[in-house]
């Protein structure tokens, strides 16, 4: 299904796992590569585009994403910077975190990508492996033995 | 339903594994964001899934002056090619081993030595885990101990560096030496050595490898003690006149001398655990020198026999021809004395040293030296080598690689064994200059299996260069590391252009290796 708005830009549907439908400018759309080989196949044609991996919640901070990123220009690097690193901090939270990033992976958005990837690594820098397995509900599935090898080949590390 | 519903709940409040839950490509990518290196490395501690990933981001760097710097004017060249290569690879979070080789002449002028600051510096800010430091002097490369220009640079900070595990240092002057608990690997070439503790084993409880060669100590050394940690131990022509070693665990043990006048005296040579022992003197026996009484046993005991009573564990025993020239001298005494080595014994190889030629020197060894060596053994297989020296001139190194090829195939109709053991082309490959590569390569090629080449980085990408040796100029060295998929699930490579524009970050390299030669460098 697309419809053109009064500025004929062509609109595209998305359609989250959980139903919810989001009407955007194929523009903003295609920043995903995904979408945009979707759209180039033809399927928006028919429809709305089905995105089975992401729920409704995420697209949405997807969609904001992408919005920013497809009406800024190079000159706005320094504020876009700044929208970047707010944009992650309202999702300071590593579950959303990670959620963004499996959007990301599966849409094919590699600024958002690596945004979220640097900020991930931010956050486990200089953090200890029982603090980030805490933040990050690891499972330590070392034996102690093993952990202690682990450990000893790069003591370093760990002191 | 309610009970569904609370088990929903409870899994995502937190009892799932988000971080697991991605997929490793999303994994490896934020690692690829960590620019700390020790808490890249203690991502090895969080889950076994986890263990390995962190080591994709460690590259190995080698730099290597390689070509005489007079006549490529490569000093200049070098100089700038290591500083921009540090300069693209600032991000790196931690290094795994780092090759610095400087092939420099009396030319070289003596502020050049700040280029090997700032590699040190690199090297240690970056959690270097092997470190090679190493002057070749080009005029003299085998035997000149000392360039009064080349102090390694911040040697006290090298050995307060937790992450070291092994450091090779050529053609240096130390002045110091600290302890250094976790070093396992020291190799020091050509150095001059002014520190006043020898006492290896209180300065490196863990030193598994020790390797000392051709150093010299102004400040008189009568000896030195290993510890007891050793496993592996070379000496080549050392001045010390003593070595104590009390190593139950030493494995593999070489020693090579120049003159028996300077043979090294080993109080106590008790080694259980000895496989492999090689003794080499590289030069000819020379009567007029009481030399005698060196091999006989003098009134101090110091003597060639002992030494290799004190062998008599090994499997596998490698001497130079000019040994058994040197037994040759004493009948008598290889009739009186019981054969050194006992039941354990498998292999003995008879080496020619390199200046005498193929086909030259002993290498069939005569009965009376044999029934001493063997005590009358048939099942001992003994194998007769040439030796060659590793050099970059081209012509040498074809003759070498050739004349070893042939020796190699020789033996190996004998035994399968011998191959991997007398097969040291990777290290003379490491010697070629590139403009020659190409010419070797096809022979190489032709006995890759014999010599079982596979696994060496260096020979991967000649393996594949081969192929196509007229093309040889336009493949310069790096590509070797293309290609090469040794994890088999990730795809990698570096990207590279005239100018240096595109070595873009390689999340997954495991060697990069820059060399300096004039044809593929001219440009820069």
């Amino acid at each position: 299904m697309s419809i053109t708005t009064e500025n004929n830009e062509k609109m595209i549907t998305l359609m989250s796992s959980d139903g919810e439908e989001f009407v955007v400018e194929e523009a903003v759309a295609a920043q995903s590569q995904t979408i945009k080989h979707l759209i180039e196949d033809g399927c928006s044609t028919e429809g709305s585009i089905p995105l089975p991996n992401v729920t409704g919640r995420v697209l949405s901070e997807v969609i904001q994403y992408c919005k920013k990123h497809s009406s800024s220009d190079d000159k706005e690097e320094k504020e876009l910077e700044a929208w970047d690193a707010e944009f992650v901090k309202a999702a300071d939270d590593h579950v959303a975190l990670t959620d963004l990033m499996m959007a990301a992976n599966f849409l094919d958005i590699k600024g958002l990508l690596d945004l979220v990837a640097q900020t991930l690594a931010n956050m486990i820098t200089g953090k200890s492996p029982e603090e980030v397995r805490r933040m990050w509900n690891i499972k330590n599935d070392f034996t102690p033995e093993e952990a202690e090898k682990v450990r000893k080949e790069n003591q370093w590390a760990f002191e | 339903m309610e009970n569904k519903k609370g088990k929903q709940v409870k899994i995502e409040q937190g009892s799932v594994d988000r971080l697991s839950e991605l997929p490793e490509e999303i994994l490896l990518r934020i690692l690829s964001f960590l620019r700390d290196g020790e808490t890249l490395v203690r991502t090895s501690l969080l889950s076994k899934q986890w263990e390995n990933l962190w080591r994709f981001f460690v590259p190995d760097l080698s730099f290597d002056s390689h070509a005489d710097p007079a006549e490529s004017g490569g000093g200049e060249c070098f100089h700038s090619t290591v500083s921009t290569a540090l300069e693209q690879l600032r991000h790196v979070p931690k290094i795994g081993k780092f090759e610095f080789t400087v092939h420099v002449d009396r030319t070289w002028p003596p502020n050049k030595n700040l280029l090997g600051d700032r590699v040190v510096d690199f090297a240690l800010s970056r959690y270097v885990d092997h470190l090679v430091f190493n002057y070749i002097c080009t005029n003299n490369p085998h035997s000149e101990p000392y360039n009064p220009w080349s102090n390694i640079p911040r040697f006290d900070a090298l050995l307060t560096c937790t992450s070291l595990k092994s450091l090779l240092v050529g053609g240096c002057y130390l002045s110091d030496l600290a302890r250094h608990p976790t070093l396992t690997s020291l190799t020091l070439e050509r150095c001059i050595i002014s520190y006043s503790h020898r006492n290896f084993a209180a300065m490196f409880p863990n030193l598994n490898t020790l390797c000392l060669r051709r150093c010299e100590y102004p400040n008189h050394c009568d000896g030195i003690t290993m510890g007891r940690s050793l496993v592996d131990l070379t000496l080549e022509c050392d001045s010390f006149l003593y070595v104590e070693i009390s190593a139950p665990g030493l494995k593999y043990f070489r020693y090579f001398f120049g003159k028996f006048k300077r043979f090294i005296w080993f109080p106590r040579v008790i080694f259980p655990s000895l496989e492999e022992a090689e003794v080499h003197a590289l030069e000819q026996v020379n009567y007029e020198d009481q030399e005698q009484d060196i091999i006989l046993g003098g009134p101090e005991g110091l003597s060639f026999f002992k030494l290799l009573q004190g062998l008599g564990n090994a499997e596998s025993v490698t001497l130079s021809s000019t040994i058994i020239q040197a037994l040759l001298s004493f009948p008598e005494n290889l009739e009186n004395q019981p054969s050194p080595f006992n039941n354990r014994l498998k292999h003995l190889v008879v080496k020619a040293p390199s200046h005498e030629g193929k086909g030259s020197g002993f290498l069939e060894i005569p009965d009376n030296v044999m029934n001493y060596l063997l005590g009358g053994r048939t099942d001992v297989l003994t194998f007769h080598v040439s030796e060659f020296e590793m050099t970059m001139d081209a012509l040498k190194g074809i003759s070498a690689c050739s004349t070893l090829i042939h020796n190699v195939a020789r033996t190996n109709t004998r035994s399968s064994n011998l191959s991997t053991r007398a097969a040291t082309p990777r290290k003379i490959l490491l010697f070629l200059s590139s403009q020659i590569v190409h010419k070797v390569a096809q022979p190489m090629m032709n006995h890759q299996e014999r010599l079982q080449l596979t696994g060496d980085k260096k020979v991967h990408w000649l393996k594949n260069s081969s192929k196509e040796p007229g093309q040889h100029h336009e493949t310069p060295h790096q590509m070797q590391i293309l290609d090469h998929n040794s994890h088999g699930t990730l795809q990698w490579s570096i990207r590279w252009s005239q100018h240096w524009r595109n070595l873009w970050r390689f999340p997954a390299a495991e060697s990069v290796s820059f060399q300096l030669s004039p044809q593929p460098w001219s440009s820069f």
